[in-house]
């Protein structure tokens, strides 16, 4: 019984996990399989032509999948206007090859810069639309382009019609058949293929998917959301141009009839069948699209009917895609950013590091845990010593310590309603400051405010002395505030590491051509950033779930992931919004431990708060707010003495 | 001065297909949180079953009902098929695939859109179909000096008759309260005990029969209709929904009368090649200083 379910769950693969080994080396025999068949396929006898450029327009298709999915699929953004780049690239290369001659692979490159320029024109101005709202953009910027091409502006495309008489690329000898067309352009595919895979495994692959799991999340931790959303419209397209560019020599004519609005919801559903994200599942994707049709071709008039039909089953059965993208384990994130030379030279050295790793997280795990045991002594006597040590508790040290944090007079409402008014407040270097206060009294806002997600009306917000009330949430982080959320905002689909692993983007610098060169720089600095996450998931106890997805993790876990991914950014100060809730009551001792040992090594916590207890165990200074002002702060222990604290939280005696 | 009236009386007329057509997108969206793709191509169904009701044998009978019973009992029946097209679509493509997620039931949409165009093109043929000439009268008279049809005069009549029983049974009936707070927060809407699978019901009904009527009437206006006019027109009519505020009834209204006349006065007084560009451009420009249409509401984003 067991052994069935275990094969069977093998079979269908396990949810919940990065997909395992086996997943992985059955999708590798697939791959090479598929790669072989695609090499050889227009050598085969019973092959014609014809077949040949099926062969060549599945290839179209997956360019343009494989493009449009860097947009949607690993981005998230909802683009049905994905052809409007294509065009411009297959009409650059037309009119520039028509009217100067210019030679047709010259052209690829001028193409795809040119598709990539106008998609970060149009895009620049309305990147930050959500959802729908960009999607009907996407739909009119398809639009106006292919009504532009058909009212012949300047005389420049041809109107209707379109352009005729595009030559052929020539490299080395002048590509004229059918076979040559076909492997010039799964050349290019292979090669495309290759560079975005090893985006995908890099510190912009993973921006990417940030962005798309959780905007506020992401950028709250450090990612520049603006720059990696432009940036993929502007590949996407850059790489749609180059589709433009094969098709328009291959077809010799262009006519915007090619670039319609329908084409560009064949695209979405090529990504979407495929998986969203994954690169092999787009090739299948635009395969399944291209053959479907031709194969009932003799059913003439209804095969797209049929068509439709097919793409409606598809969601309903298997709304994840045929080949849904597997998430890297941590093992093979390490082993893609290893020199050859150091894995030949020095054998076993990688084993070496994990262990070493390994060794130190254990330790820090351990140290962890005695620490809690100790802290649960301690909050065990809370009640009998603590208190009574009150107020000789209360200040001691507060003048030397430096400020980390001011706010002045800070202010913020919404459409008249006033969350936060003249609100000043200081968190001290190295202590755990508390802000409380009854639901509503404004306390998620000022969090906000300091970590940039809201602009104050008035007031400023002082990090070290610098205001940065001005500047953007990403800028925040990388000044040193990471932040945790009310109600948890991991990337579910995502996998644990990777998740930390979001905390350490401010942290690095690679970019497009470093991760896709795989330079020296780039490799180093990942690994360095991958020891850092697995340390900061040791810290919290989650080494075991480094490589399951975030999802699969119960909600107390969840809580700690999102602190490892704060801890993760190097944070000066830590930010925490109500880190106890929903957590028991051995969980909370947990985390009042935790909380502890990372102030006894440096960092400043500052958290909102519900459960007293924990409050009272961990802070040292308490700051009460009530309908967006601060009514008292001080140590917790005079806080429950305080007739306005207590009015706030329990009525005035007159009601 | 009386091309300007001509125009506007005309881009009210368009307008008010669009409008109809917005009613329904922007009634499944404020329910569904759903584009719903197909919602075109039913107000091309629309057309064509009008077209067949009009010509041919059936024809004969619609005429004997005299002008008024023939187009009146026409509409009836139109509303009545495209309603239950509707109702099909949303069991059929999108209730299955609802907790998939969005990008799913986009997917599942399209695929619903290219099936009802093919099946159009499969019952009707390829070619544009006419409607017959003059099903109502071609009667021109001055209204305070503005030169009109008797069928402008119709469709106006029917269209705004149709948004102020929509506006009523939405604005101030109980149901309507019901649709309304299905669309601000359906999970609160179900936990206050509100019935949301006949609320989807209702939606996936009204808003298809209204396309549909807006389609006949279309047939009834240009007289040619093809087969893929429904993803010029629903493009079109999605596009007011947008300009008057995505979920709100009386901006989708506004959305179409706005869009209608703005095109027919770029038509006839910049260009009527570059109107659909021009219209576009507007509309990306709208969205970029409010993001949330003319009547959206602004809202904070909740973290």
């Amino acid at each position: 019984m067991n052994l069935s379910l275990s094969l069977l769950k093998r079979i269908l693969g396990t949810p919940g996990s990065s997909g395992g080994g086996d997943e992985l080396r059955r999708r590798r025999i697939i791959g090479i399989a598929a790669a072989v068949i695609f090499a050889l396929f227009p050598l085969l006898p019973f092959v014609d032509n014809y077949w040949i450029d099926v062969g060549f327009y599945v290839g179209i298709y997956a360019l343009l999948g494989l493009s449009l999915n860097i947009v949607l699929g690993e981005v998230g953004l909802f683009d049905l206007g994905h052809t409007a780049f294509y065009a411009i690239g297959a009409y650059v290369t037309a009119i520039l090859n028509t009217r100067f001659h210019i030679p047709i692979l010259w052209l690829l490159p001028v193409s795809a810069i040119a598709a990539g320029l106008f998609a970060w024109l149009v895009t620049a101005p309305v990147i930050h639309l959500k959802g729908d709202y960009l999607c009907i953009v996407t739909i009119g910027i398809g639009e106006i382009v292919r009504l532009s091409m058909i009212n012949n502006p300047l005389g420049l495309t041809g109107g209707p019609n379109g352009i005729n008489g595009i030559d052929n690329p020539h490299f080395i000898v002048p590509i004229l058949s059918s076979r040559q067309f076909y492997y010039l352009l799964w050349a290019i595919i292979g090669l495309s293929a290759f560079l975005l895979t090893r985006l995908q495994r890099s510190r912009v692959g993973r921006a990417w998917n940030y962005i798309r799991e959780d905007e506020t999340a992401a950028k709250a931790l450090g990612v520049n959301v603006r720059h990696y959303k432009l940036s993929a419209f502007v590949l996407g397209a850059a790489l749609a141009g180059v589709a433009g560019n094969i098709y328009a020599s291959k077809q010799m004519s262009i006519s915007p009839e090619s670039f319609t609005f329908m084409e560009s919801s064949l695209l979405f559903c090529i990504v979407l069948l495929g998986g969203l994200g994954s690169i092999p599942g787009s090739v299948l994707g635009a395969l399944a699209v291209t053959v479907f049709p031709e194969i009932f071709r003799p059913f003439a008039k209804y095969r797209l009917m049929f068509f439709g039909l097919a793409l409606l089953l598809m969601m309903i059965f298997k709304p994840g895609g045929i080949l849904p993208r597997l998430r890297d384990s941590g093992e093979r994130l390490k082993k893609v950013v290893e020199t050859k030379k150091a894995r030949s030279s020095k054998p076993g050295a990688g084993c070496e590091d994990t262990a070493d790793i390994l060794k130190r997280a254990n330790s820090a795990e351990s140290a962890d845990r005695s620490g809690s045991i100790n802290t649960i002594d301690r909050a065990d006597n809370v009640d009998t010593t603590q208190r009574s040590e009150c107020s000789a508790h209360a200040e001691t040290g507060g003048a030397q310590d430096k400020l980390l944090l001011r706010i002045e007079n800070l202010g913020l409402s919404f459409g008249g309603v006033t969350a936060v008014s003249d609100m000043d407040l200081e968190v001290v270097k190295g202590r755990i400051t508390a802000l409380i206060g009854p639901n509503g009294a404004g306390k998620t806002t000022v969090f906000n405010i300091i970590t940039g997600i809201y602009r104050p009306m008035s007031g400023r917000v002082l990090l070290r002395g610098e205001d940065i009330s001005s500047r953007l949430p990403h800028q925040i982080a990388k000044a040193g505030v990471a932040r945790t959320f009310q109600n948890i905002r991991i990337f579910p689909s995502l996998t644990c590491l990777e998740n930390v692993l979001c905390g350490q983007h401010s942290r690095g610098k690679a970019g497009f051509a470093a991760s896709m060169l795989r330079l020296a720089s780039q490799r180093t600095e990942e690994s360095r950033m991958l020891q850092k996450a697995q340390t900061c998931l040791a810290r919290v106890g989650l080494s075991d779930s480094a490589d399951s997805l975030a999802s699969a993790l119960p909600y107390g876990k969840r809580r700690y992931l999102e602190i490892a991914r704060a801890l993760a950014a190097e944070p000066e100060l830590i930010v925490l919004d109500e880190p106890s809730s929903g957590l028991n009551d051995a969980e909370t001792l947990e985390l009042a431990a935790l909380l502890k040992s990372l102030v006894a090594e440096g960092l400043t916590i500052f958290l909102i708060e519900h459960d007293m207890n924990l409050v009272d165990m961990v802070s040292d200074h308490v700051v009460v707010m009530q309908s967006g002002k601060k009514i008292a702060e001080g140590p917790m222990c005079d806080m429950r003495q305080n007739p306005k604290v207590i009015e706030a939280y329990l009525g005035s005696e007159e009601d | 001065m009386s091309t300007f009236f001509e125009q506007l009386v005309n881009g009210l007329t368009v307008g008010s297909f669009y409008a109809l057509v917005a009613l329904g997108y922007s009634m499944v969206y404020g329910v569904m949180k759903l584009i719903n793709f197909a919602h075109g191509d039913l107000f091309a169904l629309g057309a064509y079953l009008g077209y067949s009701l009009l010509t041919g044998a059936t024809g004969k009978i619609t005429a004997s009902m005299g002008l008024w019973g023939g187009i009146g009992f026409t509409a009836l029946l139109v509303a009545l098929s495209v309603a239950l097209a509707g109702v099909l679509v949303e069991r059929i493509a999108y209730r299955p695939v609802y907790p998939s997620g969005r990008l799913s039931l986009v997917v599942s949409a399209l695929g619903m859109a290219i099936f009802i165009q093919n099946a159009i093109m499969a019952i009707w043929g390829s070619r544009p179909q006419a409607f017959p000439a003059s099903v109502v009268p071609s009667l021109r008279f001055s209204f305070f000096g503005i030169p009109v049809t008797l069928l402008q005069v119709t469709i106006l009549g029917i269209s705004f008759a149709l948004m102020l029983i929509i506006w009523l049974i939405v604005e101030k009936s109980n149901f309507g309260a019901a649709v309304r707070a299905s669309a601000l927060d359906r999970e609160t809407a179900i936990l206050l005990g509100i019935d949301v699978r006949k609320v989807i019901f209702f939606v996936f009904a009204l808003g298809p029969g209204l396309g549909g009527v807006a389609g006949l009437m279309n047939g009834l206006y240009y007289r040619a209709i093809s087969f893929n006019m429904g993803w010029n027109y629903g493009l079109k009519a999605f596009t007011a929904t947008i300009l008057g505020g995505i979920g709100n009834i009386p901006g989708a209204m506004l959305g179409g009368l706005i869009l209608g006349v703005v095109e027919s006065l770029l038509a006839g007084y910049v260009s009527g090649a570059w109107k659909d560009v021009f219209v576009f451009i507007l509309l990306i420009a709208i969205l970029i200083f409010r993001p949330t249409g003319l009547l959206g509401e602004k809202t904070a984003e909740k973290v």
